[in-house]
């Protein structure tokens, strides 16, 4: 092409830019990519608030809880996690493996409140993974929407796996995905649990364990009256045969420990959570507001898992706990 | 210096194209001058707030202040492998053009793709859009901190 030709294109391109030109808008982006966890771990404990800051019973810089603010400390807390309403446990374990607190009324048992929605457990299975809950004191061969104290402080309003249709009605599939966590009459050691963590063929990819009345913080009749203390002990024994289990040494494994409500305050008050292992971030706090529906979320952008309502589609994934 | 018969009317034609434009930027420049309208020269003009905006949020809303095309960043929330994730932007066009978006991200690294569904969306004088950014990772994306530009006319 001759020169004056480009010299007259050159100036027509220039003239027609000037015309019609527009703003270009440069973003920096900083993205972090992590390996998802291959298995997770949950531990429902019950009935208090975040810290002693907040309220004499709360649970970090507790004296009596001096285990789990180790924990809390060490590895990555949530320090703005609050449950989805207060002083009925069951509707917060329903918005964690449910995504909506008010498909349950209150605390009604399975047979009167069963939940014809799709749960957790079904996007985890399908998905290709599996999945099991283990309830402390459950005693193996009872129907699955069996109610009463088990071998010891069992309580099935801790146990909302019961409550879906679909596992409520295929006895099959109840019996052999919401199972005894512990072979004795009552209470730790966990062992079937345990046991489970330590067999990477027997590990499930999800594992919630739900424990009785009194590990759990919960308390009751039966239960130490320093509550506290008592759970705080058995966290003490449990999670280090957590963190040491085969499953955690994998690499790929990841605890999530928290409370239900907070009960001794209003429910905008935070709860404890806490997030430990080797896909976890130490030394980690994080003032972003979260609440139980975020524990869908987390689990469904760790997995790329659909969501189940537009709680848990709208509310914020806990990922940054990840690492 | 010759010049083809081709070139002579390709030459032609790109001058009567040239002054044809030269005339209709100098109309509008004397009408401006002129008085007798607040004509400006129709170009597109993009701002942008990226600052805590959700898939919920109505851009029209947002304070003109909180609109800017100058040190714009965002730090994406970790993504897991084999997942994709979202933020949104609010972009505005204070010009007088439609403008016809392009989102047009820098490197990324093997195994990350960049989307939005307002790719090639138009958006009009004076218009607001929530643009959704998708990030996605394949089960083989390298693990670990990565940064780049996006770029979006």
């Amino acid at each position: 092409m001759s020169k004056p030709l480009l010299i007259l294109l050159a100036v027509l391109f220039l003239t027609v830019s000037g015309v019609v030109g527009e703003t270009q808008l440069s973003i920096g982006i900083i993205a972090s990519i992590i390996s998802p966890p291959t298995y997770i771990v949950t531990i429902l404990m019950e009935n208090h608030p975040l810290n002693v800051t907040l309220n004499p019973n709360g649970v970090i810089g507790n004296p009596n809880a001096s285990y789990i603010t180790f924990l809390a400390r060490n590895a990555s807390l949530a320090e703005n996690y609050v449950a989805v309403t207060n002083l009925n446990s069951l509707p917060n374990y329903v918005a964690l493996t449910g995504g909506n607190k008010s498909l349950v009324p209150n605390n009604c048992l399975p047979s009167l409140c069963p939940i014809n929605e799709p749960n957790i457990a079904d996007r985890i299975e399908k998905s290709g993974r599996n999945w099991k809950a283990y309830m402390e004191d459950l005693l193996p061969g009872q129907p699955c929407t069996y109610s009463g104290s088990g071998s010891g402080h069992y309580d099935v309003f801790h146990n909302p796996f019961v409550y879906y249709a679909d596992v409520q009605d295929n006895v099959t599939r109840c019996s052999s995905h919401v199972v005894p966590a512990n072979s004795g009459s009552s209470g730790p050691p966990d062992d079937l649990f345990i046991n489970d963590l330590n067999n990477l063929t027997t590990a499930s990819n999800f594992m919630w364990l739900t424990p009785n009345n009194c590990d759990d913080m919960h308390g009751g009749n039966g239960c130490s009256s320093s509550i506290m203390t008592f759970a705080d002990n058995y966290t003490r024994q449990l999670v280090p045969k957590i963190l040491s289990s085969l499953v955690f040494k994998t690499g790929k494994a990841a605890l999530f420990i928290v409370w239900d409500e907070p009960t001794y305050c209003s429910v905008a008050c935070q709860i404890p959570a806490i997030w430990i292992g080797p896909t976890i971030k130490q030394h980690y706090l994080s003032n972003k507001p979260y609440d139980h529906y975020s524990y869908l979320s987390t689990l469904e952008s760790l997995w790329a898992l659909p969501t189940l309502t537009v709680n848990d589609a709208l509310a914020s994934s806990m990922i940054e706990f990840f690492q | 210096m010759t010049v083809s018969s081709t070139s002579r009317k390709l030459l032609f034609v790109l001058a009567v194209g040239l002054m044809f434009t030269a005339a209709y930027a100098y109309a509008t420049t004397y009408l401006n001058i002129g008085g007798t309208g607040a004509i400006t020269l129709p170009n597109s003009n993009l701002f942008a707030d990226v600052t805590s905006i959700s898939a919920s949020t109505i851009c029209s809303a947002i304070s003109s202040s909180s609109y800017t095309d100058t040190s714009l960043s965002v730090t994406w929330p970790s993504l897991a492998q084999g997942t994709s994730s979202s933020i949104y932007i609010c972009l505005k066009n204070t010009g007088s053009a439609i403008d016809k978006l392009n989102f047009a991200p820098g490197t990324l690294p093997a195994g990350v793709s960049f989307t939005s569904p307002q790719q090639g969306w138009a958006l009009g004088p004076s218009g607001f859009v929530l643009s959704q950014l998708i990030f996605t990772a394949t089960t083989t994306a390298t693990a670990g901190s990565f940064s780049f530009m996006l770029s979006i006319t």
